[in-house]
């Protein structure tokens, strides 16, 4: 089976490479580009997590160490929970949904082997949180207490079981998930998914940040100490993640367990095996039942199911089709459905990690609110552009081989831009104002403040997809129909450029606002209308240039 | 006498330095069937896309009912249908819904929409085929509905590039019945193909393109003897045209 796996991962290799050699100058800029980008926010976070260490971890009495079990417990069992969703979100197209499996599975190789192979394959996706979390975690907290070298190695094996962890229990959930999707109407799945996803989140913020979170480091004596270090292990003893933090504890703290590390490694090679064995006597099964649910003969109205009602059902207005027509390949597409929801579950988890951090720093102090509210404007703004980067960019190049249907018909290629960018805000504007009611409510934001913070979210959305959309629409690819390769182009780069300045200046605007109202009490209508202006000109700009490009543009270039 | 359904003055298309069609002038009468024929990379689909608005010509003009197509872009387009040669559509779209749609575009009214869309669903028998998903279409299924789209609005010019690939004999029998009904309702077609007995079948002219170039138009007849290979089939004649 190894053989088969090295064999495997061998062709992808050589794939890449030749991919590699023949990419031109702006995609290796690109590549290079999203790798800075990568190493800034890991860099950012190694340093906000060391500003933090060095405070902290020099007590060695008081709460100073619980504070720091805390943070190195929560910091573990966010990197599982951001890797596990973002291993379930991608292990249906990479591991049972997929051509190349399906071309694979045609083939003499083992099934575990191809399920090992798809197996790493979507771990590797989903590695991001320990390197973007994990990784500057423990190195500040080594630099912090100038831990001995031998620290590093203990942490880099650390972490390395930690990516094992992720991987097994997202493989685990995706097994489950993909035995459900293959036995359980779509509708229902469809429900099923919207309830785990809310449930997941609010189960997990509340184990995570419980309700008087400083109540716990908030102790006086040695017995109260204790006390809350095992409500700690109370608290995250259920995680798997429990035992590699508490390892890697011994380095800075006596109640540190090294012993842990040799269990957990021992834990993660018999559940390997498991896997292995399991994979090898049920992939193959599952992944043939998993094809036969879109069967070419399964017709649905082959069975005498009940015909659907004449299209289009709700858009009647004006060209509302086309909203329609969006609307049902986006609601119909589970794929483009999880990636919308893993977007939304990092977003309000981030909302919730601000909240949490700015508890910690204390709220009462006018100029920490309005940093901590601007903080949670920018995650909501990074977060529109990055749904505009994924859905509204690609929306006309992923029209690719049908963009003869609307290219040959004597619609006006200016409304095609308006009704998907109507689509597209109405869609995005559904998360991203949810995430500025939640921040309103987290941070206790009063009413006049509220509206301008709802305001600032709903220009961001208006300006975030006019640029994404925009951007695809100058520079269309009918071609390449992978959404995320079409926006990791040099036309991606530019709108990410641009949607980062915008946020920038809109964040700058919302802090103006919020601190103009702590500290005096009254409402920044200048700030306000320096947003508006800025979004009127950014959308008004794009929405000219674009569809002028457009109506000159030539669909459908092999 | 009426005016061309379909009107090309030296036409030319460029890629950047490729030259795919060349000074190309084409009439076709309504109720005409012309077919397009010419080894691969001859120009043909770059033509047909031309003319649909999915490319824009570098120079010459295009007359589509007597309308210029870049002057007057959506009038001209209302009196055409399109068949692509990959017959994609929406994936996540019914047959039935993805007509519909295609209605819409057109401006059809919704009652006489709904009525075409079932008649013509009815003509290839796929009225239970409709209520799947486009997506999960065969070759074959997918190009009967993207011919029904195209027929959908009643145009006065089609413009077909290669109409039977993956239809089975009855149903590219029945293709052949209403693309010879349409031209006899008066409705002209512009076929691009490379299964010559279809063109020899449904075709009363044929312009042979090379190389972006029209080099032969004509009868089959006439290109026979221009030819000059004695008796012989379309493909006898084709061969010695372009060799």
């Amino acid at each position: 089976m190894f053989k088969e796996v090295v064999q495997l991962a061998d062709v992808r290799r050589l794939a890449a490479r030749r991919a590699w050699r023949e990419a031109n100058w702006a995609r290796m800029a690109v590549a290079a580009a999203f790798i800075v980008v990568g190493v800034v926010i890991a860099a950012g976070v190694f340093l906000l997590f060391r500003a933090f260490f060095v405070e902290i971890a020099g007590a060695t009495e008081g709460p100073a160490p619980l504070i720091v079990k805390y943070v190195l417990e929560a910091s573990f069992a966010t990197v599982l929970f951001l890797g596990v969703a973002s291993f379930v979100a991608s292990s249906i197209p990479l591991i049972y949904a997929n051509g190349e499996v399906r071309l694979l599975a045609a083939l003499p190789v083992e099934p575990s082997a191809l399920f090992m192979h798809r197996f790493l394959l979507a771990a590797s996706l989903s590695v991001w949180p320990v390197l973007v979390v994990g990784v500057p975690a423990l190195a500040a907290l080594g630099v912090a207490v100038h831990a001995p070298a031998p620290y590093y190695a203990f942490a880099a094996v650390a972490l390395l079981l930690l990516s094992l962890t992720v991987a097994l229990t997202g493989g685990l959930l995706s097994f489950v998930f993909a035995w459900l999707a293959a036995l359980l109407p779509r509708s229902w799945l469809r429900l099923a998914d919207g309830v785990l996803f809310v449930a997941m989140l609010f189960l997990f913020m509340r184990q995570i940040v419980p309700h008087a979170l400083y109540r716990i480091f908030d102790v006086n004596g040695a017995a109260a100490i204790e006390a809350s270090s095992q409500r700690l292990d109370a608290i995250f003893g259920w995680f798997p993640t429990h035992p590699l933090a508490q390892a890697t504890l011994a380095f800075t703290q006596p109640s540190g367990q090294p012993a842990a590390l040799a269990w957990n490694a021992l834990a993660i090679a018999v559940a390997l095996v498991l896997m292995t064995l399991f994979a090898g006597r049920w992939y193959i099964a599952l992944r043939q039942r998993f094809e036969e649910i879109s069967f070419v003969a399964g017709y649905r109205g082959a069975d005498g199911a009940a015909k659907q009602p004449p299209f289009p059902r709700l858009w009647r207005l004006g060209h509302g089709y086309i909203f329609e027509k969006e609307w049902l390949n986006f609601t119909r597409n589970p794929d483009q459905l999880a990636r919308a929801g893993f977007l939304m579950l990092l977003l309000f988890f981030c909302l919730f990690a601000l909240r949490a951090v700015a508890k910690l720093g204390g709220l009462d102090e006018p100029v920490m609110q309005s940093k901590a509210v601007a903080a949670s404007f920018a995650a909501i703004g990074y977060f529109a552009l990055a749904l505009g980067l994924r859905f509204a960019f690609p929306a006309l190049s992923q029209d690719g081989r049908c963009a003869w249907v609307i290219w040959s018909s004597p619609m006006h290629r200016h409304e095609l831009f308006s009704w998907k960018y109507f689509f597209w805000c109405a869609v995005i504007a559904v998360p991203i104002i949810g995430a500025a009611l939640v921040t309103i409510r987290l941070f206790g934001v009063p009413w006049p403040l509220a509206i301008g913070f709802l305001t600032a979210a709903a220009c961001t959305v208006a300006a975030m997809v006019v640029v994404t959309l925009g951007q695809g629409c100058l520079y269309p690819d009918f071609r390449d129909r992978d959404p995320d390769e079409l926006s990791t182009s040099p036309a991606g780069l530019a709108a990410t450029a641009i949607g980062v300045g915008y946020v920038w200046v809109v964040t700058r605007y919302v802090r103006m606002m919020t601190l103009a109202y702590l500290m005096d009490g009254r409402f920044d209508a200048v700030a306000l209308f320096g947003l508006l202006v800025v979004t009127v000109g950014i959308v008004a700009a794009y929405w000219v240039i674009a569809s002028r490009a457009l109506e000159h543009a030539e669909a459908g270039r092999a | 006498m009426s005016e061309p359904a379909l009107l090309l003055k030296k036409v030319t298309k460029k890629f950047r330095t490729v030259t795919a069609v060349r000074d190309l002038s084409l009439e076709i009468m309504p109720g005409e069937i012309y077919g397009l024929i010419g080894p691969n990379g001859s120009g043909k689909t770059t033509t047909i896309k031309t003319i649909a608005g999915l490319y824009r010509q570098t120079k010459g003009t295009i007359e589509v009912n007597g309308l210029d197509v870049i002057r007057h872009p959506t009038r001209s387009k209302r009196g055409l249908g399109y068949i692509p040669d990959d017959p994609q559509a929406y994936d996540r779209l019914s047959g039935r819904e993805f007509l519909e749609f295609v209605g819409q575009i057109f401006g059809m009214e919704r009652g006489r929409r709904d009525e075409r869309v079932a008649m013509l669903l009815d003509r290839y028998g796929l009225k239970d085929v409709a209520e799947g998903a486009f997506g999960q279409y065969s070759r074959g299924n997918r190009q009967k509905i993207s011919i029904l789209a195209a027929l959908l609005h009643e145009p006065k010019l089609l413009l077909i590039d290669e109409p039977m690939i993956g239809l089975d004999p009855q149903s590219a029998r029945i293709t052949k019945e209403m693309l010879r009904e349409f031209a006899s309702a008066g409705g002209a077609i512009l076929l691009s193909t490379h299964t010559l007995a279809v063109a020899e079948e449904l075709c009363g002219r044929l312009g042979i393109l090379k190389e972006g170039q029209l080099i032969e138009e004509g009868t089959v007849a006439e290109l026979g003897r221009r030819a000059n290979v004695g008796h012989g089939s379309l493909e006898d004649y084709y061969l010695a045209l372009t060799a």
